[in-house]
């Protein structure tokens, strides 16, 4: 046979050259002292060339874990989050004040109502208005379990959607927000429901109502942060009414406020939380 | 199946972070690739899990070169910071100027040569480097040896050339 060309040799050497032909090199070399020589010289040049590749490698630190990993393909969710609540927070405005006048023509449910001549602080519903968000939301529930054994981020949430009704709740008059339940009764709500765009209402997260008064609502919220589970009666008691959930949801548990007024949180049961 | 993907993972991440390191240029950008790679296939599950990371890996760096000769400036910043890994700042300059003098000579060779280098450096086979570089079988090894023997010319003419390593 003629000689070995060089890329049968680095074949060879890299020891990707199929048997049979890896035989016939071998008995070549046995007897030829040119291609034994090239050999030698394309092996040095093999080993001279990773060592270049080799001195120019990043310092190698361990992989992350795996579950590591797998948790970084949800944080691209997690960046998104507060924009999902001040979209959920709009369209809350939109519905609380659609909810707030069953009466209304349609033109009333537009979110993009006049802020100034909304009076009323009603009901505050953060809708979550797409797949992705209500994704980003349970995503959110998942990773704080990991992470932390309270359910912190929720809160966050809900502090947002509350300091947006307290927003709303200081251009109220003091007759609307003297403490007493801004909702007008459940009755009343009872008979919106036909009027409920159905979408909105299944995709339902939580009911904030806020009955606090604008001295209570500049007071702040210092102390603790918690936003307490407590009993149906005791927030009843707190509100002097009865708390008002989505019409066709359950409340799956209600929640008080941290700071001193009488914000309650109805969250109503979800498909996910039924899950 | 997220298990083989795991195992994969185990395997195949230092030899995916060293390929993208070759062509970012950057330890940490290298690192985040391939993580990111990783996610994708988690999000995919390619049927070739190892042969799809590189394509994959490839492309991003592909686009992260076409983002980085648009904020050329900036990356030269980044490249004349201290590699934070080191502690010898001696040592540093070596493996620096060595890093440099590689980098410079690997931009010596066709794109085609260098991808069949860097997937061989990073451990794939020859039926692998075909799949991936669309070669056929046979003309891997005429590839390597071509490439092979360009990276040692180029980079002993860079040392030779001192101060102009990084004209290519």
């Amino acid at each position: 046979m003629s000689h070995v060309d060089e890329g049968t040799l680095h074949a060879y050497l890299d020891g990707e050259l199929p048997s049979s032909e890896r035989t016939v090199v071998d008995a070549h070399l046995a007897q030829c002292a040119t291609c034994r020589a090239t050999l030698a010289e394309e092996r040095a040049l093999l080993e001279r060339a990773s060592a270049l590749l080799g001195s120019a490698r990043p310092i190698e630190r361990p992989a992350p874990p795996f579950e590591q990993l797998r948790r970084s393909t949800r944080s691209r969710w997690r960046v998104r989050t507060p924009f999902a609540w001040a979209a959920s927070i709009m369209l809350a405005l939109g519905l609380g004040y659609y909810l707030r006048d069953p009466g209304n023509d349609a033109a009333s449910a537009d979110p993009s109502f006049d802020r100034l001549t909304y009076r009323e602080p009603v009901a505050s519903t953060p809708v979550p208005t797409s797949e992705r968000q209500e994704r980003s939301a349970r995503t959110r529930r998942e990773s704080e379990r990991i992470r932390r054994p309270e359910p912190r981020a929720d809160e966050l949430g809900r502090t947002d959607a509350l300091s947006r009704t307290d927003s709303v709740a200081a251009v109220a008059p003091p007759a609307a927000a003297a403490g007493a339940l801004a909702l007008k009764s459940s009755t009343e709500l009872r008979n919106a429901t036909p009027t409920l765009p159905r979408d909105s209402v299944l995709r339902l997260e939580e009911v904030v109502i806020t009955g606090e008064s604008q001295v209570a609502a500049r007071r702040g919220r210092g102390g603790t942060t918690q936003w307490q589970i407590i009993s149906r009666g005791a927030a009843t008691s707190l509100l002097g009414t009865d708390p008002v959930g989505l019409p066709g949801l359950a409340a799956r548990r209600i929640r008080r406020s941290p700071a001193p007024d009488q914000t309650v949180v109805v969250e109503p049961m979800t498909a996910a939380a039924a899950r | 199946m997220p298990d083989d993907i795991a195992e994969v993972y185990r395997n195949t991440y230092p030899a995916l972070v060293r390929f993208l390191y070759r062509k970012v240029w950057d330890a940490e950008r290298a690192e985040d690739l391939a993580q990111e790679a990783f996610a994708r296939a988690l999000v995919h599950r390619p049927e070739n899990t190892r042969g799809w990371l590189f394509v994959v890996a490839a492309n991003m760096a592909r686009d992260e070169a076409r983002k980085a000769a648009r904020e050329k400036r900036h990356l030269t910043l980044l490249k004349s910071e201290p590699d934070a890994f080191h502690t010898s700042p001696e040592e540093d300059i070596d493996a620096d100027t060595q890093r440099t003098r590689v980098r410079a000579a690997l931009d010596q060779l066709t794109p085609r040569d260098r991808e069949a280098l860097l997937l061989w450096d990073a451990g794939m086979s020859y039926d692998e480097i075909a799949a991936q570089t669309g070669l056929s079988r046979g003309a891997i090894g005429t590839t390597l040896a071509r490439a092979r023997r360009r990276l040692v010319e180029a980079y002993d003419a860079g040392r030779e050339g001192g101060q102009h390593v990084a004209r290519g």
